[in-house]
């Protein structure tokens, strides 16, 4: 049975969505957008035996905004994160995350991997871009709302860029839909934590096993990134996968048995 | 764009936005060892087959050595066509990538045809659909974008003047409220912004299977000049502008 909390983290009244009951997994959502985007995958999942925890992070979807204001440093969401798993006494939970939420959840493994039974990053490494397509000051241009015309417009568009070839048209289209619902001054201040984030040697000592997961049509992230992240994991496996974007769980089509096996995978790791 | 082979000997078979593919044996001197010169990358583009008239010009770009002996790929895909004004014979402009035998891009060129036409008529009308960047195209587009309800609400607190640079060519487009009031080469006050690509680029947006402009855009193949902002305001009025010109592009050889 699904149920839903406003639960104080972080100083932020925040809106945690839960379902199921067995093994804890945290599932972290991408810039600018909520917890919404596990929505074809919660159920699902927690039928097939694991407590699932979505969380709006601060500022996002039904969330408050963060104390201080937009979030720019990602490892203060890892640190929020932090907050939430000891607020619901989560026992080795797993982490799973896409995009800032990949970095997020690499961000955690990095500070807890010992606590935690594994982690799966989609969309996401551990380093800056090698090819960046954003930068700081391009993205502190966006945050002035006179200086950004046709925001929604470009969101929507952008996001269909970034869908794989091997999704249906309709699939993409709810996803582009979805996504120009944004606070464009929170998805800016995200993606300035997503330029500057980097978890430089702390990737080596990551304690738990780690999923890595690209797309082979994602234009924001360069599997050859991901693959550089894998190679310093110590306990870690990478999968590319053809024809897929930038969202594998909103992409996927029955993403939940997807990450089932990632999961039961990194148990055996 | 199709990947039917351009083997035709007729003006009238080639059309913009074919692609085809050809190879050709060991590339440079028998014996001769470590980077070949660019005549002899000619040399096997002559031999793959791909000739459909004589060449009048042709222009390359390097950007990897070729190693004697690789066997090169070629893939040809046609981005302009048009008459000569005694209509006899037509001039095809075709884009050229050069892959080794590792698959690395070594080479991309530029090659002008005359190839002659298979009887002398005025076709132009029925092939302005895929006429990228000329006046008539431009025309015909503007007819279009005049009864596209996405492109006159999003240009319809818009006065100004948006550019279409194929290559060489441009096409510019005065808009005042929602309405094409011109469509020509040169307006008298210039674009508030240009949108700029290679031609080939152009041709495989505009003829491909998808209108995946954002992606394009993003991978760079198509930049502004001009007023950048104006070209974010119109980011769906440019999205509506493609969907309508690939209309025209698939519509066969008509507007």
């Amino acid at each position: 049975m699904m149920h839903a909390d406003y639960i104080e983290v972080g100083g932020t009244l925040s809106f945690v969505l839960q379902e199921g009951e067995g093994t804890p997994v945290l599932l972290l959502h991408t810039a600018g957008q909520h917890g919404v985007q596990w929505r074809h995958v919660q159920s699902e999942l927690a039928s097939l035996g694991y407590r699932v925890v979505v969380p709006d992070l601060p500022g996002h979807g039904k969330s408050e905004p963060a104390v201080g204001g937009p979030i720019r440093d990602l490892g203060d969401y890892a640190a929020w994160c932090e907050e939430l798993i000891d607020t619901l006494g989560l026992e080795r939970p797993f982490v799973v995350g896409c995009s800032i939420g990949g970095r997020i959840t690499l961000d955690l493994a990095a500070r807890r991997g010992d606590r935690l039974a594994g982690a799966v990053a989609m969309a996401a490494h551990g380093q800056r871009d090698s090819h960046p397509r954003l930068t700081v000051r391009g993205l502190e241009r966006e945050l002035v709302d006179s200086a950004a015309p046709s925001r929604t417009d470009r969101t929507y568009f952008g996001t269909k860029a970034v869908v794989g070839a091997s999704v249906p048209a309709e699939t993409s289209e709810l996803i582009a839909l979805m996504h120009r619902r944004e606070d464009p001054a929170i998805s800016s201040s995200d993606l300035i934590g997503w330029t500057t984030h980097d978890l430089g040697d702390a990737l080596d000592s990551i304690a738990c096993p780690v999923h890595l997961v690209a797309g082979t049509d994602d234009l924001w992230v360069d599997p050859e990134d991901v693959a550089r992240t894998a190679e310093r994991i110590p306990r870690s496996v990478l999968s590319v996968i053809e024809g897929i974007g930038h969202y594998p769980m909103e992409e996927i089509d029955g993403f939940a048995d997807t990450l089932h096996g990632w999961i039961k995978g990194l148990g055996d790791r | 764009m199709t990947t039917t082979p351009t083997t035709a000997t007729y003006l009238e078979d080639v059309e913009v936005g074919e692609c085809a593919t050809g190879t050709a044996g060991p590339v440079g001197p028998t014996g001769h060892t470590g980077p070949v010169h660019g005549a002899h990358v000619a040399v096997a583009f002559a031999a793959s087959g791909l000739a459909i008239g004589e060449d009048v010009e042709s222009s390359w770009r390097h950007l990897a050595p070729v190693q004697a002996g690789s066997e090169l790929t070629f893939e040809v895909t046609v981005t302009g066509w048009r008459r000569t004004p005694e209509l006899g014979q037509g001039v095809v402009v075709r884009h050229v990538r050069v892959t080794d035998s590792d698959g690395a891009l070594v080479q991309v060129g530029r090659t002008t045809t005359l190839v002659p036409a298979r009887s002398a008529v005025d076709d132009g009308a029925e092939r302005v659909g895929r006429a990228f960047g000329t006046r008539p195209w431009a025309t015909a587009l503007a007819e279009r974008l005049d009864g596209d309800t996405v492109f006159t609400t999003e240009t319809s607190t818009w006065d100004g003047t948006i550019g279409i640079a194929f290559g060489d060519h441009e096409a510019q487009f005065r808009i005042y409220r929602g309405k094409v009031l011109e469509a020509v080469s040169r307006t008298l006050s210039g674009p508030t912004f240009t949108v700029v690509a290679d031609e080939h680029d152009w041709v495989d947006l505009l003829t491909g299977p998808v209108n995946d402009f954002s992606r394009r855009a993003m991978l760079d193949q198509f930049h502004v000049r001009g007023n950048a902002y104006e070209y974010l305001r119109l980011t769906a009025a440019l999205v509506a502008l493609v969907d309508q010109a690939r209309e025209m592009a698939h519509a066969g050889r008509t507007a």
